[in-house]
């Protein structure tokens, strides 16, 4: 869509204004406080429905709806309507917006789903790019910055669901670890059980025939729980009971026995753990260091355009501020590994303490069961530490550090096994009569309730797996997805991007290159400085460059996502840290890749104002100068074709003298972007300070050199139709100078032009005609653009305006 | 390539899903709607999983 017209009523400082940019681009300049962002404010409140400066981050006090309106006026009175082109349809569309019913546009039925899109792109901010936020994009964490190019890519959903799938595969993840668990407590009851060190199914089954042996029973030539008792009866006896738990007690020992054999293995573990954490705590107080890196990364969340600390909230550059923490952050990356490393030992250590805590349990109930009671106290006491070990190696590593290095002596010390010998001295003299039968019996009575447990697990597990498995799979497809789509979007939008920056920056930066690259919540973003690696933007790039990056990438994403949908980009004050050169190169990357965008463009800066005319941007007519404002007018404008009009009325209520300074102001003005476009020699004068006269005399002598090698250059090649043409112009240039009498007070112009306020109207009257009529020779009719001379090899090749209407060439044949 | 990447991002995710014998057309079908259509928790995905996991139990057995 392309702006024809819009009218802003009793918006922040506007009362009323009317802007005519007929889809062309506009520059709107002037001094800060002269009324100039109200019109971006009014156009994103047009499209959007809100004013983005008083929504959203650090603005919690503000809203569109209670600052919006003028201060003076009620909510009902504030308006905005704009009639606009859209491409392929003829006629303008009139759109309108009233505050006081925010949510809704106004327009015809019939055009309301053309409006749709457009309003979409807008809502993303894709029509408005203003300095406030123009490094949110630079500077942003990679996290953050996901989330801001996410929300702008309309992406959100994306990033939600993948962290719907990442937590769907957690939760998979650990009902697969509950029945990895019960199958290895049940094995190790089994193991003790049968007197055997490592679960198989063949061990079982050789167990099994073993005890089948002795009770008369025939072989199993596979392990069937429900056939373990097959063709067996029940043998008697006495104390059956007292027996059974003697020899499972005695079994529990024989166990521990075994796993007190690997302790070495769990040990080392330890001292493993305490050897790193006693290397990380030479340089590093570990709570200190997690504690820090959480709240630099929670202060870099908190970090807004405000310039503070958001923790001491003394004033800090906020764009140096996020650089500083980002560093730290860099800083302690290494140390964040360290710490990582300890987290999975501990977790390692975790499954091999349960062991021990399992068979402690097992030992502690069979103990109980005989009802000595000597060492239940030491038993319990015990399998506690254990329990306090494992909760202590499940907790966050800043929580436990002290106490992981303390609790080492329970399994470095002797303890387990002396408490182990003790209860086998106790129990060594204890003589239970059973007979072989009755033992075997009860064995392959537990080992049938625990094969029954066991294929009940192994199930769960099966299942659980698969759910895991599946929830893997659905979060690896969904990312392989999403970087399919994704990488594809990042790879042309880091394209345009580095092409956008090597044409701002030309041969400074010609093999310039960047990185946009999407891992996992992060969008990660570096670029090159210089061939000595790849930075982070905000890391060792100046501000104009990352102003530059700024500009370059919201260009970047809009081409990708708006261009030709959205046709309209307001750029607020943004090109303020980039210099003239730059600024140049700015240019000519608007019209070479937007050449079907409408720019609107402010700025406090008169020169950017007037390099974007001579430029070819804008038009003369198309340069609005906001000169002042006031509560109760709102802000004072003029265009680059007003002063001809304004010294009309001046001449006419006879101020003669307020004529002569605006001719003369403005005069300079135009008269020194003749010069620049026409390299002109202006008489060299070491104060700088140039006056009208300087300037129209080497313009006026140029033009006259110009021409007259256009006339011999078009006569060189045949162009009869040309040369007329010039010749005509070179009459009429003579004319001019004839009517103001040039030829008269050329000898000393800056006293003539001095003189001209003690003109009367009448007299003066000619003179500014004579003026304006060769002003325009200087133009373009078509475009109102001035044309700019190009040399080759110091020659004068051609002069001609953007629009091309303009073009005289100067090459001989 | 659309302007709503969303939709090509979770046709995809179909697509690749559907590829998979481990997961199938018919729990395919099920998590994308799910998770972009009616835009459900995560309970409600790992639910369809492992309802998924127990009607191939019931068949299977």
């Amino acid at each position: 869509m392309k702006i024809q017209k819009i009218e802003i009523e009793k918006i922040r400082g506007i009362k009323k204004i009317t802007i005519e940019p007929n889809g062309e681009n506009i520059v709107i300049f002037g001094p800060n406080g002269s009324g100039k962002s109200a019109v971006i404010d009014a156009i994103d409140f047009l499209l959007t429905g809100k004013i983005s400066r008083l929504e959203g981050e650090g603005t919690e006090e503000l809203s569109t709806k209670k600052y919006g309106p003028h201060v003076d006026h009620e909510l009902k009175e504030a308006i905005v309507k704009a009639e606009i082109k859209i491409p392929d349809i003829k006629d303008n569309i009139t759109i309108e917006r009233r505050m006081n019913n925010q949510n809704i546009i106004l327009i015809e039925e019939k055009y309301k789903d053309l409006i749709v899109p457009i309003l979409e792109l807008s809502s993303l901010g894709q029509h408005l790019l203003s300095r406030r936020e123009i490094l949110k994009y630079i500077v942003a964490t990679a996290g953050k910055r996901s989330e801001q190019i996410y929300a702008i890519m309309n992406l959100a959903d994306i990033d939600k669901s993948r962290k719907i799938l990442v937590s769907v595969k957690r939760l998979a993840e650990r009902d697969c670890d509950i029945s990895y668990s019960s199958i290895e407590k049940v094995k190790t009851d089994i193991n003790i059980l049968l007197g055997i060190k490592e679960f198989s199914e063949e061990e079982c089954l050789v167990k099994i025939n073993e005890n089948r042996a002795i009770l008369n029973a025939e072989k199993l030539n596979k392990l069937e729980y429900l056939e373990i008792k097959k063709d067996i009866k029940q043998p008697t006896g006495k104390n059956e009971e007292d027996v059974k738990n003697l020899k499972l007690l005695k079994l529990s020992i024989e166990s521990i026995t075994k796993i007190l054999n690997g302790k070495n293995e769990i040990l080392k573990k330890i001292f493993n753990i305490k050897e790193k954490i006693t290397e990380i705590k030479k340089n590093i107080d570990i709570k200190k260091e997690i504690a820090y890196r959480n709240l630099i990364e929670l202060g870099l969340n908190l970090i807004d355009d405000k310039d503070s600390c958001p923790l001491c909230e003394k004033y800090w550059d906020s764009q140096e501020l996020i650089k500083f923490l980002n560093k730290r952050l860099l800083d302690s990356e290494e140390r964040k590994k360290q710490l990582d490393n300890i987290e999975l030992d501990a977790k390692n250590l975790i499954i091999l303490t349960q062991k021990f805590r399992d068979s402690y349990s097992n030992l502690e109930s069979n103990y109980k069961s005989l009802k000595l009671g000597t060492y239940d106290n030491e038993i319990s006491a015990m399998i506690n530490e254990f329990k306090n070990f494992i909760e202590i190696l499940s907790e966050p590593i800043e929580n436990q550090i002290d106490e992981k290095i303390g609790i080492i002596n329970l399994i470095s010390s002797n303890d387990c096994e002396d408490l182990i010998e003790k209860i086998k001295n106790e129990i060594i003299d204890i003589k239970y009569e059973v007979s072989p039968e009755l033992s075997s019996w009860d064995i392959l009575t537990k080992l049938q309730v625990y094969l029954d447990q066991y294929k009940s697990y192994i199930k769960k597990f099966e299942k659980a797996e698969k759910v895991f498995i599946q929830s893997k799979l659905s979060l690896s497809y969904f990312e392989n997805a999403r970087d399919n789509i994704l990488d594809d979007m990042f790879d042309k939008i880091n394209s345009n991007f580095v092409n956008f920056y090597k044409e701002l920056h030309g041969e400074d930066e010609k093999d310039f290159k960047s990185s946009l690259v999407p891992d996992e919540a992060k969008l990660v973003f570096d670029v090159d400085f210089y061939k000595r690696g790849m930075f982070h933007p905000g890391a060792v790039h100046s501000e104009g460059h990352q102003d530059s990056m700024g500009v370059c990438l919201f260009l970047s994403l809009h081409t990708f996502l708006a261009e030709d949908k959205l046709g309209i980009i307001v750029l607020d004050d943004v090109v303020m840290s980039i210099d003239a050169k730059h600024r140049r190169n700015f240019c000519e990357l608007l019209l070479k890749n937007f050449p079907r965008t409408q720019f609107i463009i402010t700025t406090h800066d008169r020169v950017w104002a007037k390099q974007l005319r001579t430029e070819g941007v804008v038009k003369n007519k198309n340069m609005i100068e906001f000169k002042w404002w006031s509560i109760e007018t709102g802000p004072s404008t003029g265009t680059g074709d007003d002063f001809w009009h304004e010294v009309e009325v001046d001449l006419n209520n006879d101020y003669v003298s307020i004529a002569a300074g605006k001719l003369r102001r403005n005069g300079e003005c135009f008269l020194s972007d003749v010069c620049d476009l026409f390299k002109a020699k202006v008489v060299f004068k070491s104060d700088g300070n140039w006056e009208f006269g300087d300037y129209l005399k080497a313009s006026i002598t140029q033009y006259k050199s110009l021409i007259k090698c256009a006339k011999v250059a078009a006569n060189s090649w045949g162009f009869k139709e040309k040369l007329e043409e010039l010749k005509e112009l070179d009459k009429k240039f003579t004319e001019i100078i004839e009517k103001f009498k040039y030829e008269q007070w050329a000898i000393n112009l800056n006293i003539h032009y001095n003189e001209w306020s003690d003109f009367q109207s009448n007299d003066f009257k000619p003179v500014v005609n004579a003026f304006h009529e060769l002003f325009d020779l200087f133009i373009c009719k078509e475009c109102g653009n001035i044309p700019q001379l190009f040399l080759s090899n110091m020659r004068w090749e051609i002069i001609k305006c953007p629009c091309g209407s303009f073009s005289w060439n100067l090459k001989e044949k | 390539m659309s302007f709503n990447l969303s939709n090509d991002v979770f046709k995809k995710y179909l697509e690749l899903m559907k590829e998979d014998k481990n997961i199938g057309n018919d729990l395919a079908e099920k998590i994308y709607k799910s998770l972009y259509l009616k835009n459900s928790n995560k309970e409600d995905i790992l639910n369809i999983l492992k309802k998924d996991s127990d009607n191939n139990e019931n068949t299977e057995d």
